[in-house]
């Protein structure tokens, strides 16, 4: 069952309850009331008719007829009198009924003394009120009854009970109708944030509850709503990293098995082919290619993984000693390529691992190098500024389109892809970079404008 | 016979589909950027593409619904189902994962080409093979030659320039089934030699098995 329904039924019952138990409660007192004042009437009518009796009885009494057929005239001249109010009299001497008027009752209780009787009794399905008292002594003693239906009373209050049953039933048929059209416009909010809730289960994250007002249920909703923002931010970010990670293994997969594929494939080739001498040299030169290329990205796999795993050893090193250590591959791999390799530093020191920081700054300098026509120049210079130790790798080669820039530390990414496999790079190195400098605590930035140059900093704090 | 616009962004990779295409006697043309590509194949002057996926540029996935009329064959890493899926839903006619073995380039080229090419005729010294009517003949006269024979020669004509072993032949020309001995292969090796006065141009390659040369 509903809650609204629950509400529902136990407001009605509860009100139907009430109302009746307490217009019972009023109507029993009322009607108590009025049956006392009734009976006090009653009583005060029957005083003057026994009044009337008595003085009729004396005076008979007098003129010494006081004779059974006498006092018969008395009582139906007295009870014709009254008939019209359907009042009975009945009269007694001693034992025996002198008068039994309409009927024929038998003195059905002790009456002591003068004190009037009051008793209500019930015959033949209909309430009776019923007045007794010994009336006169005159050689025997004389007891009058005096019974009237209550039916004038109980109509009365017949009326009035189904007057009030209608009246209730219109009222609870009406509060029934107004509480129903109130829970359910109470409810609605209700309703509306179970069926977007039931939204959101079925996996429509980006329903929204409309917040009304602010009671209980809109505070509810305001933080459904900030529940289900926040659970949508997660899986937009699961499902991100998940892309990256797919991203990463689709690019592994394919710089692992294009070496691979050129590796087998000349070697097939050279197998199964009619191939003249001077090919096949250049196919051995390829599949050599290859496999160093196939050798730098496990290299560089593995120094990644064990900077994740292992964590590294930091000390002080003066930024002196870093360039000495790549000094001279640099220069050699510079004049390769015609490109001038220069290095300024001064008395800097860091707090780092030196090979991790050796590879940085290699890296980097070698991405200069591969940037530069010949003729270009790569600097590389350690400076101390007010925010810490700025390691600077400057070339003025081809640059990076600025749409590509933000990509560039992602593992396989090559803004040159094809130039850049056929020099034999894994698309590994800035990946590595940014690693390294993140384990130092250093900060890599990237600035570049298109056939200018690059400056890449690298700021220790 | 054909000619093929190779789209692939190793430069290795592109020259090893090269060469062995051009054993095949296929022209080649190298292409290693996907827009690039996508000016070339507007042209519409060739036979066949081989597309690789991952391109600097455009994507082969990208590029494949720029290319109409002209038969595509995916050459690419991504060996998932649900990319092989992909592949062939936008168009392409075959999907070939790398690492890939020569045979099964050559092979899935020359299904995609046969299929767009009418009568195979060609010549073997002075011997002129149909290939669809099944029939060879020498200075005009036809010459017999029993189906297993026809088989061999046609799965060396379609291999042409390449060292085929042995078990290779059996599983090319006499099916995956045959439990024959490789003794088989020399036998009719040496029949259709005789028959087509083939010794020069079938050649026997030393562990390895044979190649016919043209």
């Amino acid at each position: 069952m509903k809650l609204w329904q629950k509400i529902y039924l136990i407001t009605i019952l509860l009100f139907v309850v009430v109302l009746n138990v307490g217009m019972f409660q009023v109507f029993d007192m009322t009607y108590q009331k009025n049956l006392s004042v009734e009976q006090k009437r009653v009583e005060s009518e029957y005083r003057m008719i026994s009044a009337s009796i008595l003085r009729s009885l004396q005076s008979l009494a007098k003129q010494e007829r006081l004779k059974k057929a006498p006092i018969q005239g008395v009582l139906e001249i007295c009870e014709k009198y009254y008939v019209k109010q359907e009042i009975h009299l009945t009269f007694w001497k001693d034992e025996q009924c002198i008068y039994p008027g309409e009927k024929n009752s038998a003195m059905n209780w002790e009456v002591s003394g003068q004190e009037i009787q009051i008793r209500i009794l019930k015959q033949n399905g209909k309430r009776i009120i019923q007045v007794q008292s010994m009336l006169y002594e005159n050689n025997g003693t004389y007891y009058l009854q005096y019974e009237k239906e209550l039916s004038e009373l109980d109509t009365m209050w017949g009326q009035l009970q189904r007057k009030y049953l209608l009246v209730s039933a219109g009222f609870s048929l009406g509060l029934a109708g107004i509480l129903y059209l109130l829970l359910r416009r109470v409810m609605k909010p209700i309703q509306e944030l179970t069926q977007t809730v039931d939204e959101m289960r079925s996996g429509d994250l980006s329903a929204r509850v409309k917040v009304r007002g602010s009671d209980d249920i809109a505070v509810l909703s305001e933080h459904i709503n900030a529940m289900a923002e926040n659970i949508q931010n997660d899986i937009l970010q699961i499902q991100k990293d998940a892309q990256a990670k797919q991203d990463f293994v689709d690019n592994f997969a394919h710089e692992l098995k294009s070496p691979v594929t050129s590796i087998y494939g000349f070697a097939e080739y050279i197998q199964k082919a009619r191939v003249p001498k001077q090919e096949i040299e250049e196919c051995m030169e390829f599949i050599m290619k290859e496999s160093t290329r196939l050798l730098d990205l496990s290299y560089t796999l593995l120094d990644m993984a064990k900077i994740r795993e292992n964590g590294i050893m930091m000390q002080s090193i003066s930024v002196c000693e870093i360039f000495a250590g790549i000094r001279k591959p640099l220069e050699k791999k510079g004049e390769e390529s015609g490109v001038r390799v220069e290095f300024f530093c001064g008395e800097e020191e860091i707090q780092g691992n030196e090979i991790l920081l050796q590879s940085l700054l290699y890296n980097l300098a070698h991405n200069g190098i591969c940037a530069c026509q010949e003729g270009g120049r790569v600097a590389i210079t350690a400076e101390c500024i007010p925010d810490g130790i700025c390691l600077m790798v400057e070339d003025n080669g081809c640059g990076i389109p600025a749409k590509e820039i933000n990509k560039i530390t992602e593992p396989f990414y090559r803004v040159d892809k094809a130039r850049s496999r056929v020099e034999g790079r894994t698309g590994l190195g800035l990946s590595l970079c940014k690693q390294i400098a993140d384990l130092h605590g250093a900060e890599i930035t990237f600035w570049s404008e298109e056939n200018k140059g690059t400056r890449v900093t690298v700021l220790f704090p | 016979m054909a000619k093929i616009l190779i789209v692939e962004d190793d430069r290795h990779i592109n020259e090893l589909i090269r060469r062995n295409l051009r054993l095949a006697g296929h022209e080649c043309v190298c292409c290693f950027d996907g827009k690039q590509a996508q000016e070339m194949a507007a042209g519409k002057q060739y036979d066949l593409i081989l597309l690789d996926v991952m391109l600097s540029g455009m994507s082969g996935f990208e590029l494949i619904s720029e290319i109409q009329d002209t038969p595509v064959i995916f050459v690419t890493a991504k060996g998932e189902l649900k990319d092989k899926l992909l592949g062939l839903s936008l168009g392409a006619e075959d999907y070939i994962v790398k690492p890939f073995e020569m045979l099964e380039l050559l092979a899935r080229v020359n299904v995609i080409l046969r299929r767009s090419q009418k009568e195979e005729k060609l010549c073997l010294g002075s011997v002129q093979v149909n290939l669809n009517k099944r029939t060879v003949e020498m200075e005009g006269r036809e010459v017999a030659l029993t189906p297993q024979e026809f088989n061999l020669l046609e799965v060396l004509i379609r291999n042409k320039n390449i060292a085929l072993s042995r078990e290779k032949l059996l599983e090319l020309a006499w099916g995956y089934d045959y439990e024959g001995e490789t003794k088989t292969v020399d036998v009719h090796i040496q029949k259709l030699r005789k028959k087509l006065r083939l010794e020069h141009e079938i050649k026997t390659v030393t562990k390895l098995g044979y190649r016919l040369e043209m």
